[in-house]
């Protein structure tokens, strides 16, 4: 159970810090292209929940 | 202010759709882009957890309160369609994330209809916040998970 939770802990880390570098690079990419047409990502895929 | 009242006074930029999410250009010619992100990487959580982002073409684009209020709609949106939470930090490449988080907290304020919570933590240069509806039966979990990033990141 504590092993489940430790592995947990260290996928969460790792998350957070994905989230913070894609908000970059998508901010980049806007910067470059003037949209964000074509942004692909290896780590989330978008979503349209409205 | 009610969504329809909203829609019915046109007092909204129009939103197209994208592939990445939705778009809308604002009258001083500035392209918005808000996303919601999914990320597989939310091993272990039964509710979806989108990250909500919102950029613009231009970087400190003037203050415009349709644009306020375009987002305020999404959001009511959001909510009144899904039982799912949101996830937003701020950037932190020029230092303004003070003052990103304060706006937004103000948009999110003026347009929460009294039954989204929000759950707040400092990191280190940052913040994330964390929106999830009172009444979702999961909440308790996802508190749980959210408080168990805040940890490991404080701890470096």
């Amino acid at each position: 159970m504590k092993k489940d939770k430790k592995k947990s802990n260290i996928e969460s880390k790792s998350l957070i810090n994905t989230i913070i570098e894609d908000k970059k690079s998508m901010r980049e990419y806007i910067k470059t292209h003037g949209t964000l047409k074509g942004f692909k990502s290896e780590h989330f895929r978008f979503a349209k929940p409205l | 202010m009610s969504i329809s009242d909203l829609q019915n006074h046109c007092d909204i930029y129009e939103l197209k759709d994208t592939d990445e999410g939705y778009e809308f250009v604002s009258v001083n010619g500035i392209s918005y882009f808000i996303t919601f992100s999914l990320y597989p990487s939310f091993v272990g959580v039964d509710l979806e957890c989108y990250v909500f982002n919102i950029e613009s073409s231009k970087s400190r684009p003037p203050y415009d309160a349709k644009v306020k209020r375009t987002i305020i709609y999404v959001l009511k949106k959001f909510f009144e369609r899904n039982e799912d939470a949101l996830i937003t930090t701020y950037d932190i490449a020029d230092q303004r994330q003070h003052k990103r988080k304060i706006l937004f907290d103000r948009w999110f304020n003026d347009g929460n209809p009294g039954n989204i919570e929000k759950l707040e933590f400092a990191l280190n240069d940052t913040y994330l916040c964390m929106y999830i509806s009172v009444d979702n039966p999961l909440k308790g979990f996802h508190n749980e998970n959210i408080l168990n990033i805040v940890e490991i990141l404080k701890d470096n």
